[in-house]
């Protein structure tokens, strides 16, 4: 089954792959993990099942990033048997768009979600004619933005978005940024999605202080994220395909079983349904749920902002 | 469902323990009185739990609390102080619960009011709830908040309306009083059914909605406490074995005058209230036919057992001899 997919995200700086992957591997000084996570003035965070300083996690992220890029898409597709794309429409049809909605997507930069976004947002037009894109003020237009701190993603995201005729539509806004340091005024969007990319961010809580801080009152706070399988049996399955298949995978389909590797880890690494809801829950978010996919590979979180 | 008809049942039992000789139109009092008075004067009869069970339930449906909150903390200081006096009680319990239900006020109730407003030109509808998060000044993605969006919408019209006639039948105590059971029980339903009128044009769809697999146990649950509430108000307070039968037939004229009304056109809704007027005469009949029905039956069977033993006795006395 399914592991998946999306790796977006959060790397500023672009080192060459064997230069950085021999650093900071100090193991007499590793904190333990989840304190590293949880505490935002610790220094060290994990990138994988390393433990690296924090200051090198967005550039090791970016090395991952910078290597995959070229096979995201084939690697998506063949890592979750193309379920990658049914859990990104269940995560916009929770996200209900409508007309006028202003909207973030978050480490979003191949427009994978921001399409889907937009579709949805033309659908329900033709549904509630009268509420057109027409009459609308200047600033009640229909935006999705799509913010990515790394280049390399948003260039993919703008070539895909010209073979869809949307080139020049003006309701997609393109820029870069960092999760944990939005450009965008404090209330100034109706949703916020972050889709496989809050594993990257080194500082998980500081992002999601930012994603409450530009959301207008009621609006949705949506992370779709590799999460924890629990079952007995799937998770032995899932373990063993996602720590032996995928690397392998990796390396015979892109040439690189490292970033693969770090996928992997990097899940086993994330919080779990139950600590990630009240992470949201600690930013400020109310209504907090999850709901699991395929038995927990991918679980939807979902928070508003009252 | 069942639960909580039994929690209604049990302070209905309790309440009529406490307060035999009830005028009809206070039972909204009377409800929330209940539990305080039947731990003072039938503790011995009256089980903490289920009279907290009950209040709670009567809280519980208070609109204000959409967020479906069981147990209000109203409701939870009310039912632990057991030894104040009834009245000074009461009065108390009646005002800290309505300013609870100001507070609670949240957000989402807020976008369904505001939602309302929308609702004859829209329909019931998400595009309602976004105009009405628009109105309420959030961001229409709190729409998102309704997993049932527009069922969400229906409901709190419903729970809205019910509430609503609690307080209109309270107003109209004294004309009620003054009535006939038959016509105070038309009158009432009348009161509720005139509140729909302002979304006639659109009833149809929110019918459709609460017949929906998804929405049709909210939809009966809500329709069972105003039939209940309907018998309540008309004053009556039995729990025989007619308690269902007086449901259903009301259920019925319910429906039946809510489905007529659609149609009708006729200046004022008169046609609506004849009819109405009519099968609510019919139910009294029915009611009527299906006592003298189980007289006979009753009569019968007696008569039948008496034969058949008399028989029997003859029978046995012939072989005897």
């Amino acid at each position: 089954m399914a592991m998946a997919l999306r790796w977006r995200g959060c790397a500023r700086l672009v080192f060459h792959r064997s230069g950085s992957r021999a650093l900071h591997l100090g193991p007499l000084e590793q904190p333990d993990s989840s304190q590293a996570q949880s505490q935002p003035e610790s220094k060290f965070t994990n990138f994988g099942f390393r433990e690296v300083p924090e200051q090198e996690k967005s550039k090791l992220v970016g090395e991952v990033f910078s290597n995959v890029a070229s096979n995201y898409d084939l690697m998506n597709d063949l890592m979750s048997g193309g379920l990658h794309r049914l859990w990104k429409d269940r995560l916009v049809s929770k996200l209900a768009p409508f007309p006028g909605m202003q909207h973030l997507d978050v480490a979003g930069g191949t427009g994978d979600v921001a399409f889907r976004v937009v579709d949805a947002i033309q659908k329900a037009e033709q549904r509630v004619p009268g509420t057109t894109l027409a009459d609308a003020d200047e600033e009640d237009q229909t935006r999705v933005y799509v913010c990515d701190i790394n280049p390399n993603m948003l260039e993919v995201g703008k070539k895909r978005a010209k073979e869809r005729g949307l080139g020049n539509a003006a309701c997609l806004v393109w820029m870069e940024g960092d999760a944990e340091a939005l450009t965008l005024k404090d209330e100034s969007v109706d949703g916020y999605t972050i889709a496989f990319g809050i594993r990257n961010v080194t500082h998980i809580d500081r992002a999601l202080k930012e994603a409450y801080r530009v959301l207008r009152r009621g609006g949705r706070f949506l992370c779709l994220e590799l999460s924890h399988v629990s079952t007995p049996g799937f998770k032995e399955m899932y373990d063993a395909y996602s720590f032996n298949v995928i690397p392998r995978m990796g390396e015979v389909v892109s040439g690189d079983r490292a970033s693969y590797q770090y996928l992997v880890e990097s899940v086993r690494k994330f919080p779990n349904q139950e600590r990630f809801g009240s992470m949201i829950a600690d930013a400020g978010f109310k209504e907090v749920e999850y709901e699991n996919l395929v038995g927990g590979v991918v679980a939807i979180h979902s928070g508003f902002k009252l | 469902m069942g639960a909580r008809m039994r929690a209604v049942q049990v302070a209905r039992t309790l309440k009529n323990l406490a307060m035999p000789s009830a005028a009809p139109g206070s039972h909204v009092l009377n409800r929330r009185l209940a539990p305080i008075m039947c731990q003072q004067t039938s503790v011995g009869r009256c089980r903490r739990s289920s009279s907290t069970e009950s209040f709670a339930w009567s809280v519980g449906s208070e609109p204000g609390s959409s967020t479906g909150a069981p147990v209000g903390p109203g409701a939870r200081e009310d039912a632990a102080t057991p030894g104040s006096p009834a009245g000074a009680s009461g009065k108390q319990s009646s005002g800290r619960e309505s300013a609870h239900e100001e507070e609670i006020v949240d957000e989402k109730t807020q976008v369904l009011r505001a939602a309302m407003t929308h609702v004859s030109k829209l329909g019931w509808s998400e595009s309602a709830l976004v105009e009405g998060a628009k109105d309420a000044r959030l961001s229409p993605a709190i729409v998102g908040a309704f997993p049932r969006k527009e069922a969400a919408l229906v409901e709190f019209f419903m729970e809205e309306c019910n509430r609503h006639l609690e307080d209109e039948v309270e107003a109209r105590e004294k004309e009620l009083s003054s009535m006939l059971l038959a016509e105070r029980i038309a009158q009432i339903v009348r009161l509720r059914l005139q509140m729909q009128i302002p979304f006639l044009s659109k009833w149809p769809q929110a019918l459709s909605i609460q017949a929906h697999p998804m929405n049709a146990a909210t939809a009966l649950k809500q329709r069972a406490v105003l039939m209940d509430d309907i018998w309540h108000a008309a004053g009556d307070r039995s729990t025989d074995m007619d308690w269902y039968t007086k449901r259903a037939l009301l259920g019925g004229v319910y429906t039946a005058t809510e489905l007529y009304m659609l149609t009708d056109y006729s200046p004022g809704h008169r046609d609506t209230w004849a009819f109405l007027e009519r099968r609510i005469k019919d139910a009294v009949d029915c009611r009527k036919t299906a006592q003298e029905a189980s007289q006979l039956a009753q009569a019968v069977s007696m008569g039948l057992s008496n034969s058949v033993s008399s028989l029997f006795s003859k029978g046995l006395g012939s072989q005897k001899f």
